[in-house]
């Protein structure tokens, strides 16, 4: 007797389980319920399925779109993100093959849009994913050197443009300087290395040497 | 007694010598010729056609161009690339030169910091055309991250620009000066603004000194900084042939080797229009022609480093991305590249009977098409490698950026063309200053012919 209501408590919590992760929607007309796959392992194809039904006369919706969803995170943006579509077979069934990246429960979202417009039906599921770690990129924090951030490049930044910022003022002051002092006559190397005074040539031009 | 006499008649010879080259600096402004309209017109309708062409692009999106989401970047980011890179002609020829105290750069210095200035202003305006939607520039600056290559690219770019202008105008004010003394009317105007009040006094001439002492220095870092960061546009993202920690140095290499070959080109058209043989010699093409062949061994050694190592550990797509290069789709552009812009460049410059102005001209221009179509395969190449079970992208780029890139040239040649009607093509000071000490110091210290022996149009 007592094997016996264990097996029923243990069915019954299971059944509730079961029901619990599956969840339908009931709009007016149409029924959209989301099936579990059999087994769903990270980096395996698996098959994701929802059935469609006519809420009055509970028979299958055949050759609908349905759009599939999963709930996802990626740098720092939340929500559902597009998995894929298909269109129902003759039992109202659409499925997709989705490879899942990430192990544990993955929110997988079913939108229904009826063709002829009107409210889109939607129905979630919690589908347990197994297997190990994450075939997602994971951008990691990295080896973390003090001083080596962006500080550093404002740093550089600042000196580069300091230095051009004191060219600046260089160039200010030749602009005032051709005020305060007349041309000097410079004498070239060439008069010095001849041995001579300054080439008629040359002084002519040394207004602007 | 031969000697110090010679040297006086050196003195003697200066004075016209120096004329000449006034002369020669000057022609530009003073003439303007039927060929210089027609040309100018040329570049215009080139340049309108390219305007219209973004026309369309703006008007029906990027859509217009061959450009998708899985290739996303093409023509305009490989041109992009060129021009910065050819913008390291002026800082690392005329800076370099400048701090080693080569005394055969003097005519050559002012042609290639106007490349330099010229090739960013047009290179700049790529990242631009390629987002498809200009106003969204906008955004770099409002949310614009510090950890973020773009941004380092946008600040790093931007500084060289402010640098090159300003090292660019510091050796130029002499000139200017000059150029003030010898026009008149609107031109005497807009030179006496420019030459900022230069007599060239002692104390104006040591503060040049301190100015130019200061740029030539620190421009060198900033260039190289900005063809690094370039590259990192690439490095710093997840796929298998831009993941490389040599692309910095290799793309800095590569700048200078298309910047060198670029400066030799416009160099020879310069001296051929403006009669600048006295100035520009053959020895000033074999220098450059031999920098132009050491670079090309260097972009060799980087090639074989790059392959070899990668190709040894052959990660998940470096097989087909190398397929592709060497016998696929991109094998004629890659082994044009290999055969065409590394190996045959230097051998028209080093084997002697070769080595003429238009061997290294004819070597300078394989270079410059091999540079720019090895952007186009790190580019689109490397874009083409699946990252996901699917089937390989195609790019074939439209007229829309067939005519956006042709502009982009007219636009570079014509703000050489401009800057060389308004601007001295020489540095006069520093050509003068040089024939000065090269007679000071004696026949054997020399960098020019005698001056006594030169006729106006001779070449050395």
């Amino acid at each position: 007797m007592k094997p016996f209501v264990w097996s029923a408590a243990g069915m019954l919590v299971l059944t509730v389980l079961a029901l619990g992760s599956v969840s339908t929607a009931h709009a007016s007309h149409v029924h959209v319920e989301v099936m579990e796959p059999a087994s769903a392992i990270v980096g395996q194809p698996s098959q994701f399925s929802a059935a469609l039904t006519s809420a009055d006369t509970g028979q299958p919706m055949v050759g609908q779109s349905v759009t599939f969803f999963a709930h996802a995170s990626f740098s720092g943006v939340e929500g559902y993100m597009e998995i894929g579509r298909a269109a129902t077979n003759s039992e109202g069934i659409a499925a997709i093959s989705y490879v899942p990246r990430e192990r544990g429960q993955h929110d997988i979202r079913v939108d229904y849009a009826p063709s002829a417009g009107g409210t889109v039906e939607h129905a979630t599921a919690a589908v347990s994913v197994d297997g190990s770690g994450s075939q997602l990129y994971v951008q990691t924090a990295g080896i973390q050197v003090p001083g080596l951030n962006s500080w550093l490049i404002i740093g550089l930044l600042s000196v580069v443009w300091g230095i051009l910022f004191f060219v600046a003022v260089v160039v200010i002051r030749i602009a005032r300087a051709g005020d305060e002092e007349p041309a000097q006559q410079r004498i070239p190397a060439t008069a010095v290395a001849a041995g001579g005074t300054l080439d008629g040539a040359v002084v002519a031009h040394a207004r602007y040497r | 007694m031969g000697e110090a006499s010679e040297r006086g008649e050196d003195v003697e010879a200066i004075g016209p010598w120096r004329q000449r080259l006034e002369e020669a600096t000057l022609a530009p402004i003073r003439r303007t010729t039927v060929a210089y309209y027609a040309w100018v017109a040329v570049l215009l309708a080139v340049i309108a056609w390219g305007g219209y062409a973004y026309y369309v692009q703006l008007r029906d999106g990027l859509v217009a161009t061959g450009m998708r989401d899985r290739i996303s970047w093409g023509f305009y980011i490989s041109n992009f690339v060129f021009f910065i890179g050819i913008s390291h002609a002026g800082t690392l020829i005329s800076a370099i030169l400048r701090v080693s105290k080569a005394g055969w750069r003097t005519p050559v210095t002012r042609m290639a910091e106007f490349v330099t200035v010229v090739a960013l202003c047009t290179g700049a305006l790529f990242p631009i055309i390629d987002l498809g939607r200009p106003d969204r520039l906008q955004n770099v600056i409002l949310y614009g991250r510090w950890q973020s290559p773009i941004i380092w690219d946008v600040v790093a770019i931007t500084t060289y620009l402010t640098a090159s202008i300003t090292y660019l105008f510091l050796p130029m004010l002499p000139d200017l000066a000059l150029f003030r003394d010898r026009t008149t009317g609107l031109r005497h105007t807009l030179y006496r603004v420019l030459s900022i009040g230069w007599n060239g006094n002692k104390k104006q001439r040591g503060l040049l000194a301190t100015a130019l002492g200061v740029m030539m220095i620190l421009i060198i870092p900033i260039a190289v900084s900005v063809h690094t960061v370039v590259s990192w546009i690439f490095a710093m993202n997840l796929r298998v042939s831009w993941n490389s920690t040599i692309f910095g140095a290799f793309f800095v290499a590569g700048a200078i080797f298309s910047g060198v070959a670029t400066l030799i080109i416009i160099m020879a058209i310069l001296r051929k229009v403006y009669h600048l043989e006295e100035y520009i010699t053959q020895k000033h093409f074999v220098y450059l022609g031999y920098l132009l062949a050491a670079m090309s061994l260097i972009m060799i050694y980087g090639n074989l480093s790059e392959y070899i190592t990668t190709g040894y550990k052959m990660e998940a797509g470096e097989e087909f991305h190398f397929r592709e290069l060497f016998l696929g789709q991109f094998a004629g552009y890659w082994w044009y590249y290999v055969i065409g812009g590394l190996v045959v460049p230097p051998l028209l410059i080093l084997i002697p009977w070769t080595r003429t102005i238009w061997g290294i001209v004819l070597a300078a221009f394989l270079v410059d098409v091999a540079m720019w179509i090895e952007r186009y395969f790190i580019v689109v190449a490397a874009l083409r490698v699946p990252l996901m079970p699917y089937e390989p992208s195609n790019y074939a780029p439209t007229w829309v950026e067939w005519s956006i890139v042709a502009a982009s040239f007219a636009l570079f040649a014509l703000l050489i063309t401009v800057f060389i009607k308004v601007f001295p093509i020489l540095a006069v000071w520093e050509v003068a200053e040089q024939q000065e000490e090269a007679i000071a110091a004696g026949p054997a210290h020399g960098l020019q012919p005698r001056l006594v022996s030169q006729s106006a149009g001779g070449a050395a």
